[in-house]
C-alpha cells in the first residue's frame, strides 16, 4: 500500500514558465520561495493577480516576480 | 497579517516593522517620494525634467509620479529611452515605454548608442579589460545629458532607488574611490556648463517595493534583466546587500542615511578640486580626456564622443499631441 506523503502538488509561474513544486497542505508563499531557493527580499508573489504578502496562503494561480536590477 | 488599518497586509516592511495593505502601501509610497522631492528641493516651479525611461519597474514608477505631478504642479515631463544596442533585451523595451507615453500622452524621444556614439553595446562587450556594464554605465549618462541639453531640460530624472545607492555607496567605498562619493546624493550639482542636474526621487524606495507599487498599480513595465548584468561587480554588492538586509533589516536604509550626513564633509573637502574640460569633446572631467571618449579611442574605432548641438543629425520624435 502506498503511503501518503502528506505532500500536495503546488503550480506557479516565474519567469514566464510554469513549474511544480511539492509542499504541505496550506502552504505559504515564505515557503514555496523557501522551497525553490529565493529569498522573499528578492522575490514578489501576485495570487490570482493580486499581490501578497509572504504569509499568503497557496491558493489559486500563483505568479512570481524576480526583483531585477536596472529600472 | 494584517494592516494598521485592518485590512489584509499585501506587503511587509521588516525594516519599519510594519505590514500595509495595498492602499496604505501606495500612500506611503507617494508620501515618501514628495518628501524626497521637497526635502531636497528637487523641482522648482517650470522646470522641464526629462525621465530616463527604461520601461523597468523604476523608472516607469518615477515618470509615472513625475507625469502625476505636472498635472498639478507647474512642471513639464519628457520621457527619454537610451537604446544602448542591446539585442533582445532594449527594442521589446522601447515598445513598452513608447505604449506607456502614448497612454498618457507623454512626450517620448528614444536615443540609441549607435547614434550617437557610433557602437552598440552588443558590439563591444568583451572587447576591453572591463564589463559591458562600466561603458554602458559612462555613454548612457552622457546620452541622457546630451538628450537634456538638446531638449533644454532644467533637470534629468534618474530612477536611482534605495538599493542602487546603497550598492553605489558600498562600491565607492570598497574601491578607495572617496572622491567619487562626494558626487553622489539625491541631487547632483551642475560641475559646469552643459552639464544637466540629475535628481534621483526613488531614493528613498527600496527595489522590492518600486515592483510592488507598478504590480499594485497596474503599470506595464519590462521586467526582463540585462543579460549583461550578472557580469557587473555591482551584482555582487547588491547580493551582499539583500543578505544583510534579510538577516539585519534596516542595513540599507542605514548605509544611505549614514552617507547622507558625510555628504557636507566630503563635499567640503572635494569641491575645491576643479574638473577640466575634455580635450576631445569638452565634456567634465577630471582628467586630460572623458571616459567616454578614453574608451571610444582605445577599444572601439577612433570615434569621437562628440555633444550634439542642434546642427548635428539626431531627431527626435514628434512630440505627440495632447488629448
Amino acid at each position: 500500500m502506498k503511503k501518503a506523503s502528506g505532500l500536495k502538488r503546488f503550480e506557479f509561474e516565474l519567469d514566464g514558465r510554469r513549474r511544480v513544486v511539492k509542499l504541505p497542505a496550506g502552504a505559504t508563499v515564505e515557503e514555496l520561495l523557501k522551497k525553490i531557493g529565493r529569498s522573499p527580499e528578492t522575490m514578489l508573489a501576485t495570487i490570482d493577480g493580486r499581490l501578497v504578502a509572504a504569509d499568503g496562503r497557496l491558493k489559486g494561480k500563483v505568479v512570481l516576480y524576480r526583483v531585477v536590477s536596472g529600472g | 497579517m494584517k494592516c494598521d488599518c485592518g485590512k489584509p497586509a499585501v506587503i511587509e516592511q521588516k525594516y519599519s516593522g510594519k505590514a500595509l495593505c495595498s492602499g496604505c502601501f501606495l500612500k506611503s509610497t507617494d508620501n515618501r517620494i514628495r518628501r524626497t522631492l521637497k526635502d531636497n528641493n528637487m523641482l522648482a516651479r517650470g522646470d522641464k525634467v526629462v525621465v530616463g525611461h527604461s520601461a523597468g519597474k523604476d523608472s516607469t514608477l518615477a515618470l509615472h509620479y513625475l507625469h502625476r505631478l505636472s498635472q498639478k504642479f507647474p512642471i513639464e515631463v519628457v520621457a527619454v529611452t537610451v537604446d544602448e544596442g542591446i539585442k533582445w533585451y532594449r527594442k521589446p523595451s522601447i515598445k513598452v515605454s513608447e505604449k506607456f507615453c502614448k497612454e498618457r500622452g507623454i512626450e517620448h524621444h528614444t536615443v540609441s548608442f549607435r547614434e550617437l556614439f557610433g557602437f552598440e553595446l552588443d558590439d563591444v562587450a568583451g572587447r576591453g579589460p572591463k564589463t559591458p556594464c562600466a561603458y554602458c554605465g559612462v555613454f548612457r549618462r552622457r546620452a541622457l545629458n546630451i538628450a537634456a541639453l538638446d531638449l533644454k531640460a532644467d533637470k534629468v530624472a534618474i530612477a536611482h532607488n534605495l538599493d542602487d545607492e546603497a550598492q553605489v555607496i558600498l562600491m565607492n567605498y570598497l574601491r578607495g574611490d572617496i572622491e567619487r562619493s562626494a558626487r553622489l546624493g539625491p541631487v547632483s550639482k551642475p560641475v559646469r556648463k552643459g552639464f544637466v542636474p540629475r535628481i534621483k526621487p526613488l531614493r528613498a524606495i527600496p527595489e522590492r517595493e518600486t515592483l510592488a507599487y507598478c504590480l499594485l498599480q497596474g503599470l506595464e513595465i519590462d521586467n526582463a534583466e540585462c543579460p549583461y548584468a550578472p557580469l557587473a561587480f555591482r551584482n555582487e554588492i547588491r547580493d551582499l546587500l539583500n543578505n544583510f538586509e534579510e538577516k539585519y533589516p534596516g542595513t540599507k536604509y542605514a548605509i544611505v542615511k549614514g552617507f547622507d550626513r558625510l555628504l557636507p564633509t566630503l563635499q567640503k573637502v572635494y569641491s575645491k578640486r576643479e574638473l577640466n574640460a575634455c580635450k576631445e569633446c569638452g565634456e567634465p572631467c577630471s582628467g586630460r580626456v572623458c571616459k567616454a571618449c578614453d574608451y571610444l579611442s582605445t577599444f572601439f574605432q577612433a570615434k569621437k564622443a562628440k555633444r550634439t548641438c542642434t546642427k548635428k543629425a539626431v531627431t527626435f520624435k514628434r512630440p505627440q499631441a495632447k488629448e
